[in-house]
């Protein structure tokens, strides 16, 4: 029988080794199939950055804290608004008007205080994006403005970082994984800033929460090889149709970007 | 983003893509128009057309055929 295996991006993750605490935590989750201890110690070693911690990021960083992840960046501004609380989860009530990164690293410590945080109350721009994705071994790109996701493609590319691109709008996301020199980028995909979006987009938060999951899954198969990736290809789904459908990306040959990491690989 | 979901459609034969949404255009919302067109009437760079979930390419729109699902997929980055 011939065997097809999917290509693997080596993410150079050191592993760490469970203490028996651990083995007893992701004793059931050790038990799919290609992850086992060896893929939770990876898990355990591995480090993610994760712009802004809101809908579609804050429940994304909940399941990678859940699932052992051994250290999250969180990058995400500002203080938290009574319109935030439809569906960034990670906040709660009592916390109105106090800065949201910090509610979120709280969050996430009464889940797995093991879990290794650095929170920072900023969002991706300019000045800081390059050194926050120097510290992860991938990225999860949840930010609700094309600047900022911008600013992360063109970092990841440059770094050689595998970027998660997860996005909804009111009942529809949009997921892909990011490989520099392998797939199509963001810029490839997107070119222009597209000039009708805007700050404010109608949203529920269980849709925000499916691309955060999809997502999830996606850092977890690279980190530990379980599964291929949505290398190339976007998962778009619209649940007001419950239509979920795998679209092929090419990357572009003119991309400004992307075009070296592809002359290089 | 232009307020429809899905849509079966009845055209004559060998309609081109580019016909269709045009057709579209002038049927759906000015947020539909925005979404599809540039200023310069051209199909805008940051939108994914498909059909029958293969990308085409937008330079040469292909010609339709019977049960072709066309899909247009616009840039959102809600998060
Ligand atoms: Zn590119």
């Amino acid at each position: 029988m011939m065997r097809k295996d999917f290509p693997m991006f080596d993410m150079h993750i050191t592993p760490v080794p469970l203490n028996d605490a651990e083995k007893d935590i992701y004793d059931w989750q050790m038990d799919v199939r290609g992850l086992g201890e060896s893929g939770q110690e990876k898990l355990r070693g591995a480090s993610a950055l994760i712009s802004r911690v809101g809908g579609l990021g804050g429940p994304l960083a909940l399941e990678l804290a859940a699932a052992g992840i051994g250290k999250l960046i969180l990058a995400h501004a500002g203080n938290l608004k009574p319109g935030d609380l439809n569906r960034q989860i990670l906040m709660t009530h009592d916390w109105l008007g106090k800065p949201r990164v910090e509610c979120a690293a709280r969050r996430l410590r009464e889940l797995n205080p093991r879990l290794e945080i650095e929170a920072v109350n900023a969002n991706i721009h300019e000045d800081n994006a390059a050194a926050l994705v120097s510290k992860a071994d991938l990225v999860f790109d949840c930010a609700p403005l094309f600047a900022e996701r911008y600013l992360m493609n063109r970092e990841c590319v440059r770094q050689g970082k595998p970027l998660v691109d997860c996005a909804m709008f009111e009942l529809q996301g949009q997921v892909t994984t990011i490989l520099p020199g392998k797939t199509a980028c963001l810029a490839c995909i997107y070119p222009e800033d597209p000039p009708g979006w805007k700050r404010k987009f109608p949203v529920l938060g269980a849709v925000s929460a499916l691309a955060a999951c999809v997502g999830t899954l996606e850092g977890i198969k690279l980190i530990t090889g379980i599964g291929p990736a949505l290398a190339g290809k976007m998962l778009y789904f619209d649940t007001r149709t419950m239509t979920f459908r795998t679209l092929p990306l090419q990357p572009r040959p003119d991309c400004p970007v992307c075009k070296t990491a592809h002359a290089k690989a | 983003m232009a307020g429809k979901d899905e849509e079966t459609v009845c055209v004559k034969e060998d309609l081109g893509v580019s016909e269709l949404l045009a057709e579209a255009t002038r049927e759906y919302s000015t947020a539909f128009h925005n979404i599809v067109w540039d200023a310069q009437g051209k199909l805008r760079p940051s939108l994914m057309v498909l059909v029958n979930d293969e990308a085409v390419d937008k330079q040469n729109l292909p010609v339709l055929r019977d049960r072709d699902r066309v899909l247009l997929v616009p840039a959102i980055a809600g998060g």
